[in-house]
Parts: C-alpha cells; structure tokens; sequence
C-alpha cells in the first residue's frame, strides 16, 4: 500500500468511514501478527496484542491526533505492547545499543555467503533464538521485506544503525542453524 | 523441503493468523469504530470542506488583498500632490515606466505622465484660486517644477531614441536627428524657488497653453516625430517658466543653457530671425559656444525643413 493510499485511508476513517479502517486493517492485520508472533512465540499473545494494537491505533485516531506515516506508527505501537509485555513478565529486553556499539566494519553482505539448507521450523526457530532487536530487524528487512529505511523508521534508529542490526542479526542466525544442523549430525 | 536462509526467511512471509479470529477482531474493532466516530459521521457532509479550509482561506485572503489592492491603486488615480494615495500612484506610474522596455514607448509614456502632472497641477491651481490655500500654493509651485523636472527627463529620453535610432540604421540618419541626438538635455535648477508667487503658478497652469503643447507632444511621440516633439518640450518648458515675465509665450534652450529667446510662437518668421540673430560668434578654436550650438539646433528644427526619413516624418 503507497503512503499517500494510506493518508487518504486515514482521513477517511477520522471522518467516520468504516470500509477505510477495514482496508487498513487488511492490509496490515498479517504483517502485525507475524511481527509479533516472532518476538513472543505464541499464537495466543501473538492474537492478543495484535488486536490491542489495533485498538491503540483506533483510540489514538479517535481524540483526533493525525499519523503522518501510518507503516512505521502502527509497527511501533505493537513493539510497544511487545516490550510492556515482557517489562510485566520480568523479562528484561537486550537494548540495541549494547550489541552495536562496535564499529560497523566488515559489512559485506553475509546473505551471500549463506548457502546452507534450512527447513522454515528450523529458521523459524533459529529466529527465536535472536535477542528482540535483532529478530525485528531481521523480521521486518527479510519477512517482511522493507526496505532499511522502513526497518530505521520502527525500530526508531537510523538507517546505519538499522543495517548493523540486520547484518549481525543474519550472521547470528547463521551460526545458531550451523550449530543445530552440527550438533544433529 | 529445504530453503536457504534468505529463502526460508521470506517465506516465512506465508505464516498467517488464524482467519476466524481474524475476522472476530475485525468485527470488534468495528464495532468499537463505530461507537467512537458516530460524532464524526454526523459532520461528514462538512469534511470536505473542513480538509480544504487552509486553502480557501488562502484563496479569500488572495482574494481580498487583490480587490483591496486594486482598489486603493484606482482610488490613487485622481489624487493630487499632498495627499496620502499620491504616493502609491507615483509607484504605479514608477512601476508601468520600469515595465515599458520599449524606449519609444517609454517617450509617450512620459509624455502621458506629463500631462497626468499637469492636470494634476492644474487641480491645486484652481485651489489656490479658489480658496486662497497657501499651503495649496506651495505644493503648486513645487508641482511645477516637479514638471519641468519631467521635461528635462522626457528630453533626455527623446535625445536617447534619436541616437540609438542613428546607430541602428546609418543610411537613414538626417541632419536634424544628429543634432537631436547629441543635443545636450535640458537641465533643471533644483535649487531654491525663484519666486513664491503660488496665484503666479495657478496662471500659467491654467492657461491652457501647457497642457495642449504636452498634449501636442505626446502625439508627436507616438507618430515618432521626434525633432517636433523636442520643440514642444522646449516650448512647454518655457511657458512654465515661472521666473520670467512672459507667461505663455517663450522659448528657451533651457538644454544649452541658451538665452531666453521671447518670440510668438504662431510666428514661424520671427522664430527664424529672432533665432539667427542671436547666433554667437565661433570660437577661437574653431568649436562653437553652447549659446551657438542651440541655435543651430533649434533653427533647422524650427523652418520646418522637409526631411525624408522613416524617424522624422514627411511634411
């Protein structure tokens, strides 16, 4: 969906039109699902705060606030929900920044190096295994497909930042199904 | 099946909510939208109209400074020096003359502001007349030479069209348009009043002598008549002499700095003799004084010789 669609859907929907908020929420009720659904790792939590941030968005339109880029608002708000989640669990996120404060040399491109077969239960458990950050740069650039400006936009840093994250994400993956493939062996 | 990572990442792009619950939290998120914009649909004939708000306020305010804008510049057209508008009809005459590039055009325009001024003078005059108005007076003594000022300017304009018309076409150039071109332009003494003789002024401007040479003058521009046309400025200038006993009818070569030579100016003989009789003698060095220079200039304009010329007109 183009961003200008999108703007016309928002006012749309701020002057009262239901097939606007319902053509939105097509649009992105999937994207939102799985997003979440690899941070939490369960249907059930996934279900749950994918229809609260539905719901966050709605309350958010209806005191009558305008979202300039609706993409990047609503990937934000169901991270939110996300990291409150794990905050009342006792669960302590990772933040970024300890993980990319090193220099970002050796960015070479390692999904070109990966050439080792993998079953989707086997990525998708791999994903798992990724710190937060790292999963929805990962998630976002590579399920999702955006582009690394989109990814900077959610995940709230710029776009080099965003690059790193994707970059070591990948690696990281890499060396936990190269493992797993390994220790099957 | 077996992916590469890459592969296997974007297709994990296939993985889907379950379609019955996505389809009860559509409905409760529906409902929960219609419930909280039932306000808005209410005002929904307005939302367009409310979206577009910023630019029709934009176009009423255009709109308005446009209306009022144009109003105040026609509302400056009939004011006369002292009042308020008479400055923002200054800037329009100023801006119409900057936006003429034509230098012909330019001439008959001048020459229409000329006698834009001199009716405007001619307003104050009855004034002063009228209402013995002093300060009417000096505003008219100052419109006066504002005019004079004008001529020397029109002058030096038409002096200005009659060399770049002899620079553009050297077969076609006549002998009167030479001296025309390399006439000195008339220069007006800015300094103090000579006289201060408002009801003086309001005699000479309402004489109707000034406004039919400039009228004159004006017509001569536009059949680019240019010699003639220098005439009348002489002419004009003279007449508004205020310093000089004759009031209607002089002839000077303010220009050249020349004498003032008092003819009657529906006598073309008495031009002519009044005028070589007053040739001064040439110099030693063989250059001949400015007093000179004007009555050679203004002699050949004055017999009316025939000249052939797409400048000068045929008699």
């Amino acid at each position: 969906m183009f961003k200008f669609e999108e703007k016309i859907l928002l006012q749309q929907i701020q002057r009262g039109r239901e097939a606007a908020f319902s053509r939105l929420y097509d649009a992105y009720q999937d994207k939102i699902y799985r997003f979440i659904y690899f941070r939490v790792s369960s249907e059930s939590l996934a279900q749950d705060l994918t229809s609260e941030t539905f719901m966050k968005v709605l309350q958010y339109l209806t005191s009558g606030k305008k979202i300039e880029n609706f993409q990047s608002f609503i990937y934000r708000t169901a991270r939110n929900l996300v990291i409150d989640t794990y905050r009342q669990r006792g669960q302590n996120e990772l933040p970024i920044d300890d993980f990319v404060k090193d220099s970002i040399a050796d960015q070479k491109d390692v999904a070109e190096d990966v050439a080792d077969k993998f079953s989707l239960e086997q990525i998708e458990g791999g994903l798992t295994q990724l710190s937060g950050p790292y999963r929805e740069a990962i998630v976002l650039r590579f399920v999702e497909d955006l582009p690394f400006k989109g990814v900077a936009d959610i995940l709230g840093i710029n776009e080099e930042h965003a690059r790193v994250l994707v970059h070591r994400g990948l690696k990281m993956l890499r060396n936990i199904l190269q493992t797993k493939n390994h220790n099957r062996l | 099946m077996n992916y590469t990572l890459l592969k296997g990442l974007k297709n994990l792009n296939h993985c889907q909510s379950d379609t019955a619950w996505a389809k009860t939290n559509k409905q409760t998120l529906l409902s929960y939208f219609n419930n909280n914009f039932s306000i808005n649909k209410v005002n929904q004939s307005f939302g367009f109209s409310l979206g577009l708000r910023p630019v029709v306020a934009t176009f009423i305010i255009l709109g308005i400074i446009l209306v009022s804008g144009v109003g105040t510049i026609y509302a400056a057209q009939n004011s006369v020096p002292g009042q308020s508008l008479y400055v923002v009809k200054m800037f329009t005459e100023k801006v119409r003359l900057a936006m003429t590039p034509n230098l012909a055009q330019r001439n008959v325009l001048r020459a229409e502001l000329l006698n834009n001024r001199v009716t405007e003078a001619r307003v104050l005059a009855r004034r002063v007349h009228e209402q013995d108005d002093p300060q009417a007076g000096k505003d008219l003594i100052a419109a006066v030479h504002a005019i004079k000022s004008d001529i020397g300017v029109l002058q030096k304009g038409i002096s200005d069209q009659a060399r770049a018309a002899s620079e553009s076409d050297v077969s076609d150039i006549n002998d009167n348009t030479d001296n025309l071109a390399s006439a000195p332009v008339a220069t007006v003494d800015s300094g103090a009043l000579p006289i201060e003789d408002g009801k003086k002024a309001a005699d000479i401007i309402l004489s109707p002598e000034v406004q039919k040479t400039l009228l004159e003058t004006q017509k001569l521009l536009v059949n680019k008549d240019l010699t003639n046309a220098m005439v009348k400025t002489v002419e004009a200038n003279a007449k508004l002499d205020l310093t000089s006993n004759v009031t209607s009818t002089a002839l000077v070569t303010p220009s050249l700095g020349g004498p003032i030579v008092p003819v009657n100016s529906s006598n073309n003989t008495n031009i002519d003799n009044t005028i070589n009789n007053t040739a001064a003698p040439t110099s030693p060095t063989g250059k001949k004084p400015v007093d000179s220079q004007a009555a050679d200039f203004v002699a050949p304009i004055i017999q009316e010789i025939p000249v052939n010329t797409g400048l000068i007109q045929e008699k």
